[in-house]
């Protein structure tokens, strides 16, 4: 009995104290997420978070318990007389958190916090998406992709028109013009990141149109109560700022980030590695079904004047054709569906061509002006017309999807028997795509791969097991001549490596420049380049090796197997091998997304050959 | 030769790089720069926007091109001004997705289209503003 009592009084004294302790919400993923907080070596923790305005307490960017035990107490504080500056209206996602938790008496609202109800009332959001802005070969900018999110709101849903939504940014503050100080900057996190808001039609002018990018909108589950909070945690944003990292904590890896903190229970972080490719946040958003409500597509210019030429006959080709030749007059147009589609495309291909005219600026602009000019002549012509075009289907592109595409971590492992004997070479991939991986869900005919490694294994060396190339970027873009465009197509390739002429096991630099024009479609290409090969080679008689010369290619892609062949004559400044020829052949068969099978030769004159059999492995 | 090499390869990075670091965003460096992309144009908005400090959630401002689509009537013409080309292709046909946008601002969903693409000639003038185009299309509409 004594003991009963003594376990019931010191429940009642200890209970509470202990409840609280056991809770321990501040080391939740919730508020760990909520606050950007990420384990140090240490054990500690350390916010994203670069603003102290962000934080209530002084050690609050590297103490969650603190951090914790302020909020309540500032949160519960008396009100002040522009409650607008009150800590419960600038952390109003921190309000609902403490109130879930019962950390905060539930008499607590937001009801007085007038700019944050503006706010809300403005967005209105019903559903949030996030954006996957596909790439675009065309320009450097668009290679790699970017993330951002979609507000659609509750207003435009009956209009259900884009337009009228909100995009959400994550973007560098950039604080220079040198490419290379912004190159630097970029990669060690010299700039601020923040997050920016802005009308939906502002991003869709910048990447469909301005930048020809499919968006893909991926619509997230979310309940009423997660969007609420949603846009409660965007409102705390406006006073938070980042360290940028272009390569690991950039724009994909915040987006992740931020809806970790809305729904700490998908944990997306996890699925993403050190360097953050933007379509990862695509894959990570697949980890399971339960995540993605409704997929949707906005095809970009260049998309839609592909496809429309596609679907042209023979008639239609040639009217688009003097079009664009200026061989044919508006007014010749006739109206029935066939011209008017061709019309249309017409109308569109202007549009893309004058895709970076400024059309925001004064009248005094003269490209301005001139393009305004032609759209209107066009537009005058094409609202006398009034049959229907035909509709164009996007479904072949929208079976490409980003989703569907192959991991873009990759580890090689190969047998390669030379003139010298055989050996094994193993290779790692950081990202992204060459252009004989599967190509649903990337670029057709293209490479955009950062970071390789090869190590070579050869038991008849001195060194049996060494490191033989290090490529830092290899970019190719193959973009076949198109009758509205007449495409320049390049490869640009720079590491180092060991060169098979030299004995000495140095790895070299090197940097590849190819450029020319390719005829074919995005399964088959056949191209001509000028090819050089700049070499610096340690340790011989003649350091600075410059090869150049004509370049013949081919190159099928297939879902299930791809081809590529290329022959090339080289002249160098050299006087042992001053022109040699160099063949290389390479087939894979994917497997599926996650492997693949090779083979390969490669002939560089009389004096060296090597085949190869292997296997991709994505992770 | 590896200077050479380094230039190359920051320039394959930094050109890489404008992937992530996306547009300028809102902002008075968005306005003065915006519809231009590319390395300087990108960095000098970004410029402008960190010496003005007004970049973050400028649209809560209501200024600045970032102002909010649904309010106002300022919001109407700035509408125009970014999509006055898409606008003047949807009205010529009779339809589109910037056209249905500029009608829901004006809360005009149910205009006729079709009086509009019949009136294209008067709507855009060569030298027509975002302003008068505005004004255009509500003298043909009748509101």
């Amino acid at each position: 009995m004594l003991k009963q009592v003594i376990i019931i009084i010191s429940l009642l004294i200890l209970g509470p104290y202990t409840y609280g302790q056991q809770s321990n919400i501040e080391f939740s993923s919730q508020f760990l997420s909520l606050m950007r907080y990420q384990k140090t070596l240490f054990g500690g923790y350390q916010s994203a978070v670069k603003s102290k305005e962000y934080f209530l307490a002084k050690d609050g960017m590297t103490n969650p318990t603190s951090e914790l035990n302020a909020s309540i107490r500032e949160i519960t504080s008396p009100p002040i007389k522009d409650m607008n500056k009150h800590p419960k209206c600038l952390f109003p996602a921190r309000v609902k958190f403490l109130k879930k938790y019962k950390k905060i008496p539930s008499s607590i609202n937001l009801k007085d916090c007038e700019v944050y109800q503006a706010f809300v009332k403005k967005l209105s959001v019903d559903s949030v998406s996030l954006i996957f802005s596909s790439y675009f070969i065309e320009k450097p900018a668009s290679t790699f992709g970017h993330t951002f999110l979609r507000l659609r709101s509750k207003t435009s849903i009956k209009q259900n028109n884009d337009l009228l939504d909100y995009g959400v940014d994550f973007s560098a503050q950039v604080d220079t013009v040198n490419p290379i100080v912004y190159g630097y900057k970029g990669i060690t996190g010299g700039f601020k990141g923040e997050f920016t808001l802005m009308p939906y039609y502002v991003k869709v002018k910048e990447y469909n149109d301005m930048e020809s990018r499919d968006l893909w909108d991926y619509e997230l589950n979310l309940s009423d109560n997660e969007v609420d909070y949603f846009q409660a945690h965007l409102y705390e944003m406006n006073r938070a700022y980042f360290d940028y990292y272009y390569l690991s904590e950039n724009c994909s890896y915040h987006i992740l980030a931020f809806l970790d903190a809305i729904k700490p229970e998908w944990k997306l972080l996890e699925e993403l590695g050190i360097a953050v490719p933007p379509v990862d946040t695509v894959y990570a958003l697949y980890k399971n079904d339960e995540i993605i409500r409704n997929v949707k597509f906005r095809p970009a210019s260049y998309t839609k004047i592909n496809l429309n030429i596609k679907n042209m006959d023979k008639y239609q080709s040639s009217l688009f054709q003097n079009l664009i030749n200026k061989r044919y007059q508006l007014s010749e147009i006739k109206n029935n569906e066939s011209d008017i589609f061709v019309l249309d495309t017409y109308n569109l291909y202007v549009d893309f061509e004058n895709a970076e005219v400024d059309t925001t600026t004064t009248l005094a602009n003269k490209e301005k002006l001139e393009y305004r000019k032609q759209k209107f002549q066009i537009n005058k012509a094409r609202s006398k017309l009034t049959a229907r075009p035909k509709q164009i289907s996007y479904q072949e592109v929208y079976d490409k999807a980003p989703h569907k595409g192959h991991l873009t971590g990759r580890f090689d492992i190969r047998n390669n028997v030379d003139t010298n004997g055989d050996y094994l070479q193993i290779g790692w991939r950081g990202a992204l795509h060459d252009k004989l991986d599967t190509p649903n869900g990337f670029l057709p005919m293209s490479t955009t791969e950062l970071f390789s490694l090869e190590f070579t294994y050869n038991k008849y060396q001195d060194q049996q097991f060494r490191l033989s190339e290090v490529r830092l970027a290899n970019i190719e873009a193959y973009r076949p001549v198109r009758s509205f465009a007449n495409n320049i197509s390049f490869q640009l390739e720079v590491g180092y490596k060991e060169r098979e002429m030299f004995s000495n096991r140095n790895l070299s630099p090197y940097l590849d420049l190819n450029i020319g024009q390719v005829y074919g479609s995005d399964s088959f290409i056949f191209g001509l380049l000028a090819a050089t090969q700049n070499a610096y080679i340690y340790n011989s008689n003649l350091d600075y090796i410059l090869s150049y010369g004509p370049k013949l290619f081919f190159v099928y892609s297939h879902d299930k197997y791809s081809i590529h062949s290329s022959y090339q004559y080289l002249f160098r400044n050299q006087s042992k091998f001053n022109k040699t020829q160099e063949v290389e052949f390479e087939s894979r068969y994917h497997l599926n997304k996650k492997m693949s099978f090779k083979i390969g030769y490669e002939y560089l004159d009389k004096f060296y050959q090597q085949g190869y059999a292997g296997l991709n492995l994505f992770y | 030769m590896k200077k050479l090499l380094c230039a190359a390869l920051f320039t394959v990075l930094t050109s890489t790089a404008f992937a992530a670091h996306g547009p300028a965003g809102c902002g008075l460096g968005a306005v003065i720069f915006e519809g231009k992309s590319g390395l300087a144009l990108n960095a000098l908005a970004g410029i402008t926007n960190g010496i003005f400090s007004n970049q973050t959630f400028a649209m809560s401002t209501g200024t600045l091109k970032c102002e909010d689509a649904k309010t106002a009537r300022v919001a109407a013409v700035s509408f125009v001004e970014n999509n006055m080309i898409a606008l003047s292709s949807d009205i010529a046909k009779g339809e589109g997705e910037s056209l249905d946008a500029y009608l829901a601002l004006i809360n005009a969903t149910n205009a006729d289209k079709n009086i509009l693409k019949s009136n294209f000639d008067l709507i855009f003038a060569d030298n027509a503003t975002a302003q008068m185009v505005h004004e255009n299309i509500k003298s043909v509409l009748l509101i």
